[in-house]
């Protein structure tokens, strides 16, 4: 009997154990790649609820960013790095409290993130971005970058990017990995819409030798060791190393995410300055911009000098500056980093306010009440007004404590960095205009000081200002040099110079205002004889290219041809009046403009059709770019008689809000584009008799009353 | 000799359905379904209760508590407790299911070798294995002893007691033989006084009058607990020799569920189940209690599903004489590497009785105790005995095994030796190894602390009467921390035979 029930026992034991075995086998490679089942994702769900949460109890309404202007397009974004996020906090990770901790304040300050995409297209000027745009990224894909982060940025609506070492997260499934996320990972990540994916190279995470002595170096700042040949690689081979890296990494990523890989971050933030190969740099950062459209570097705002922000348009290289947020950063040296980081408009009056943005590059500089105080320190000290970047013409005055003997103080202006700037530099009797050049600082001019127009034994105002290349010094509103400057920077910002020869420590000196405002229209006679100034000269009421405004107001030379025009802000508003289908505007003073891009930026907010005119000539005497809800049309008139030139159904999806604008035309060549996209381009249809001509706007609708357009920058350069 | 008992009557009657027979949980899940519906089935299983209370009349009164259990198995229980049961099985399942998970993770997060994820594989299967056979325990053992068997086989038993210097404890064992609900005319005890330097032979020399079928065989010298038990055994008379160590003792309602199994002819040995009496001394005796019940409760009961218990414990084992007696020289000889064995007794002579082409079972009715060491050196000391005595007879044991019962050897118990074997190595390379290069081995840990919940939870199913289940958890500790490295130890120190604790 027992034997006879051993049998049964054998047999059910048996399909037990197979059952078992394949069950574990089965469960083994079924949950070896789950994402839900992993401690990372268990936990990052549990911290979702745990900052969702918190984030619920926090009160977001905050103050509008800019009270006049909310819909001020910035010309300045900053970019900021965060390195990883641990247990815990050493030199260059964070806490994941911490990290909250900061982004919360981010948010309370009014900081969004944006994407990639909406940086790139910022930064080559086709894209108009509102508030306090932020953009955050994470570097080398590590595990911790996502999953201790992602749940935060879930909670508080925000989105980042992260630029991953391919031969590390995506090479063989890339899954075995405890440090990097794996592609599988990666997909998901792709898929939250949160997230951006970059290139942070394919090998070059590593450090290579570089010398016969076996020293090591960075991959893409130096030339290799050959120890097989015993020699460095020739120029070609770096050439094609770094190559075939760039292009390596970005197809990986492309293939992997089906989408394209635009944007690269160098690792170490290493481009070649310093390595053993001299042309290192020129090579590494022509191929970066070969392959990507944006490639970061890293800014250190403790140790390194420079405006923190990227600037839209004026960055003509595809590189952009990441500001590294080092964990020993309080969260008020963040704000004060971030707050300082975005462009200001002049006017501009100093309100002494705590936000730092006197960046120092020497001695102290404080702000202590309604002042800002000077200490030098080795005999210097020295500030600048970040921000202030994009200031091209403008005046400024600063009233400034009285002056030691030994002390000299220098105004400077069209501040770019501390190697390229002009001064007007007071001294007890003598004026000078110099020039900083690539670090080379050189006197330009000199005048005495006129007896009882400075006595710098009390407090004066002292100004400079500067247009075009002239250069001009004032003391206590009486100029006391005017010069011109060759080779000076077209923009830059101010600053303050206190510079002791003697080198005498601790002398303070207080600054109690500073002011300045932009000079746009400058009466001069022109010099018909000098063919040098002839560009230079400037009518009233008349529009020179390169023109820009993003601060529409009465007096600047829009006109309403039709309906109502309304100044909301600093926008301005062409609509339909109760009684009209329409309304149109157009810029006084610049019918001869004639070959030129247009760039304009606006809401559509209501109507059926808006039109963009160029080649102006007057109310009868236009080509008209007619976009409309289902077609695009493309017409001329002459003398009111219209004709299509050409036609488009409107297949494209048109935002509502910050639509962009651009309107090429040369000679007879005409080329329209909407959000980058190009729409419509001819050639040698457009009449002869429109050669040249200016710009308008108009909105239309079957329906009166029904339209409206609001145009928040216009720009138009030279073609 | 005379087979006077007969072979007890296998049969179903009584139980719900034939699969339930194989799932313990699912036949008292069926019960409770059945509760109402089976009204007038009682009363049938009344008239059959009261006949055998008359049969029992007869040889023994502790039938009905055995009845009652019985009853209390498949009959009608609370709603509450069924509820338990779901969420204990909920546990488990999950539990299991946790135990996937971290070991997917070692795999993923570890980027192991193909060897180490095949072992892996096999170590868990194994393990939930062995876990989960011990479910088909009360199925199988129903099997050989049927609660409803009313033919019961009374042989005469010989308790047979070694003892050395045993003055305080050996009274108390003696009497509880001679109080056994069994007939007192089929009792006999053979007490071997292995060379006592104290009063045990005047205690013994005491209790010889009190009782008829008291046998002493008293030496001057010590000659060891092999010797001390050939030479009881060879004294007894009875037909059932009742093996028990001189602190150990079969609580006498139990005797007779020792007895029970041998109606059937295979049976050469019977394991009972054994916990310890000092339960409640400290904290070391309540991880042993524990301990004691895992690996009776859940371990011997797999290995007796199988009817090839490897180890009925020296401390209360019955076997039957006919079996034992022709194999007692060759096995009191017994020797390994050139030494003679000197522990392992229990385990090597359980090996004999397989070898003979007897089947071991265990049985969980039969209760018996014994004295567990109180302090930390005697238990590492025992400790280091039991895991010399397993490398010695695994090794001969697997010898004869594979060709005797392949199954056996494939299935069980080759997995089981490999596995113990290998055990301080993979706890270098997955426990020490990472710790010395400063990374937390929380796998590991976790892992560990997964698999006795398991083991928790399965005490918990079983056993709701006391909470000792909790030190599981310190004994799973102790086990990697001590225990496991233990083996490697025992490896090297396998020819000191050096007995340790006496």
């Amino acid at each position: 009997m027992i034997n006879k029930h051993l049998r049964k026992i054998k047999i059910i034991f048996f399909i037990k154990v197979g059952f078992i075995a394949a069950l574990v086998i089965f469960f083994l490679f079924v949950l070896k790649d789950n994402r839900i089942f992993t401690f990372s994702n268990l936990r990052y769900q549990f911290d979702y609820v745990r900052y969702s949460y918190k984030a619920s109890r926090q009160d977001f309404t905050r103050e509008p960013i800019n009270p006049e202007d909310p819909r001020r397009c910035v010309k300045s974004v900053p970019v900021l790095l965060f390195h990883g996020i641990s247990g815990r906090e050493d030199g260059v990770n964070i806490t994941q409290e911490k990290f909250w901790k900061r982004m919360l304040h981010l948010k309370k300050m009014g900081a969004e993130t944006i994407s990639i995409d909406d940086f790139i297209s910022f930064q080559k000027g086709q894209k108009c971005i509102t508030g306090k745009p932020l953009l955050l990224t994470f570097d080398d894909g590590r595990k911790d970058s996502f999953y201790y982060t992602d749940p935060i940025l879930k909670a508080l609506d925000y989105q980042a990017s992260i630029f991953i070492i391919t031969s590390r997260s995506l090479a063989d499934g890339g899954s075995a990995n405890s440090f990097y996320l794996s592609e599988n990972e990666l997909q998901h990540l792709a898929n939250t819409n949160r997230w951006d994916i970059g290139s942070h190279g394919n090998k070059a995470h590593e450090s290579e030798i570089i010398s016969q002595n076996g020293e090591m170096g960075h991959y893409y700042g130096n030339k290799l060791f050959l120890p097989a040949e015993n020699r460095l690689e020739s120029d070609i081979e770096f050439f094609s190393r770094i190559d075939s890296d760039f292009s390596e990494s970005k197809a990986m990523i492309e293939s992997s995410f089906n989408k394209p890989a635009r944007s690269f971050s160098f690792p170490f933030g290493d481009f070649g300055e310093n390595g053993n190969y001299g042309e290192a740099m020129d090579v590494v950062l022509g191929l970066a911009k070969k392959h990507y459209d944006l490639s970061f570097y890293q800014f250190r705002p403790r140790s390194e000098d420079g405006f923190r922000g990227n600037y839209s348009s004026y960055s003509t290289s595809s590189l952009a500056k990441r500001i590294s947020i080092d964990p020993s950063f309080s969260i008020q040296d963040i704000t004060q980093i971030i707050d300082a980081s975005y462009d200001i408009d002049l006017p501009y009056d100093e309100e002494f306010g705590n936000d730092k943005r006197w960046i120092r590059l020497s001695g102290e500089v404080d702000f202590e009440k309604d002042e800002l105080i000077f200490q030098r320190k080795n005999g210097l000290a020295m500030a600048y007004l970040d921000g202030s970047y994009l200031w091209k013409n403008y005046e400024y005055q600063m009233e400034i404590g009285n002056q030691p003997e030994e002390e000299s103080i220098s105004l400077l202006a069209r501040y770019r960095n501390n190697l390229d700037y002009v001064s007007c530099q007071f001294d007890r009797n003598i004026i000078r205009v110099r020039n900083q050049q690539g670090g080379l600082n050189k006197e330009i001019s000199r005048a005495e000081v006129l007896e009882g127009a400075y006595s710098p034994d009390s407090k004066n105002t002292l100004g400079m200002r500067v247009v075009k290349d002239e250069v001009q010094c004032s003391i206590n509103g009486v100029d006391v040099m005017d010069t011109k400057v060759m080779d000076i920077p077209r923009i830059g910002g101010i600053g303050v110079k206190l510079w002791d020869a003697t080198k005498q420590e601790k002398k303070i000196n207080r600054v109690t205002s500073i002011s300045a405002r932009s000079i746009k229209q400058i009466i001069k006679v022109p010099k018909p004889a000098d063919d040098e100034n002839k560009e230079d000269a400037v009518e009233v009421g008349k529009k020179y290219l390169p023109y820009s405004i993003s601060h529409f107001n009465q007096n600047q030379g829009w006109k309403k041809t039709w309906g109502e025009n309304i100044y909301i802000g600093n926008a301005l508003a062409i609509k339909a009046a109760d009684n009209t289908t329409g309304g149109s505007a157009y810029l006084e003073g610049a019918e001869n403009w004639k070959n030129y891009s247009l760039r304009a930026n606006l809401d559509w907010p209501k109507g059926s059709n808006f039109v963009v005119s160029v080649r102006r000539k007057d109310e009868k005497n236009y080509i008209a770019f007619n976009v409309g809800k289902s077609y695009i049309k493309l017409e001329q008139y002459v003398d009111g008689k219209r004709k299509v030139i050409d036609e488009v159904a409107n297949k494209w999806d048109l935002p509502k809000k910050d639509l962009d604008v651009k309107i090429n035309i040369k000679d007879n060549r005409i080329s329209c584009f909407l959000d980058g996209k190009k729409i419509l381009s001819e050639s040698k249809k457009l009449d002869k008799s429109l050669d040249q001509g200016g710009v308008g706007f108009k909105s239309w609708d079957k329906k009166l009353g029904k339209s409206e357009i609001i145009i928040k920058r216009v720009e138009a350069v030279e073609r | 000799m005379n087979h006077q008992y007969h072979h007890a009557k296998l049969g179903l009657s009584g139980s719900d359905s034939r699969l339930a027979k194989f799932f313990p949980y699912g036949r008292s899940f069926f019960a409770f379904l059945n509760r109402y519906k089976n009204k007038s089935k009682t009363e049938t299983g009344k008239a059959v209760k009261k006949s055998t209370i008359t049969h029992s009349q007869i040889s023994f009164g502790a039938r009905d508590t055995y009845e009652h259990i019985d009853s209390a198995k498949t009959g009608n229980t609370p709603p509450k407790k069924h509820l338990k049961r779901f969420f204990l099985i909920v546990m488990f399942v999950a539990v299991v299911f946790l135990i996937m998970l971290v070991k997917s993770k070692t795999i993923t997060e570890f980027n192991i070798h193909p060897l180490l994820f095949a072992y892996s594989i096999c170590i868990t299967t194994f393990f939930l294995f062995r876990i989960l056979g011990a479910l088909y325990y009360n199925a199988s053992f129903k099997r050989v002893v049927s609660p409803d068997d009313r033919y019961v086989c009374e042989p005469t038993i010989s308790f047979v007691i070694p003892c050395k210097n045993e003055e305080k404890n050996i009274a108390e064992t003696i009497s509880k033989c001679f109080q056994a609900k069994y007939p007192r005319e089929k009792i006999e005890v053979v007490v071997v006084n292995d060379g006592s330097t104290d009063n045990t032979m005047r205690v013994l020399e005491g209790i010889r009058k009190k009782y008829r079928n008291f046998k002493i065989i008293n030496w001057e010298n010590n000659r060891g607990k092999r010797q001390a038990m050939v030479a009881g055994f060879k004294k007894s008379s009875g037909d059932i020799i009742i093996q028990l160590d001189s602190d150990s003792y079969i609580y006498p309602e139990s005797v007779v569920e020792i007895v029970k199994p041998f109606g059937h002819a295979e049976i050469g040995a019977v394991c009972a189940h054994a916990d310890p009496k000092n339960t409640n001394d400290n904290f070391i005796t309540k991880m042993q209690a524990a301990y004691y019940f895992v690996s009776f409760r859940i371990f011997k009961a797999m290995e007796s599903s199988l009817f090839s218990v490897f180890c009925c414990s020296g401390c209360s084992s019955a076997y039957r004489r006919e079996v034992v007696l022709p194999i007692l020289d060759k096995w009191r000889n017994e020797k390994f590497l050139g030494l003679p064995v000197t522990w392992g007794d229990d385990r090597s002579l359980t090996t004999w009785v397989l070898k003979q082409g007897y089947k071991t079972i265990y049985t969980d009715r039969a209760k018996a105790c014994t004295i567990v060491p109180n302090d930390f050196k005697t238990l590492m000391k025992q400790q280091l005995r039991w895991k010399k005595s397993w490398i010695v007879n695994s090794i001969i044991t697997g010898r004869f095994l594979i060709r005797k019962h392949p199954f056996i050897a494939l299935i069980y118990y080759f997995p089981l030796v490999i596995i113990s074997f290998f055990n301080p190595v993979v706890l270098f390379f997955a426990f020490i190894y990472p710790i010395i290069f400063g990374i937390t081995p929380v796998f590991y840990i976790l892992g560990v602390l997964l698999v006795t919940t398991l083991l928790a939870i399965f005490y918990k199913s079983i056993n709701n009467n006391d909470n000792y289940w909790i030190y599981l958890y310190p004994w799973s500790i102790l086990t990697v921390f001590i225990l496991t490295p233990m083996m490697a130890y025992a490896f090297l120190r396998i020819q000191d035979r050096d007995w340790g604790t006496r």
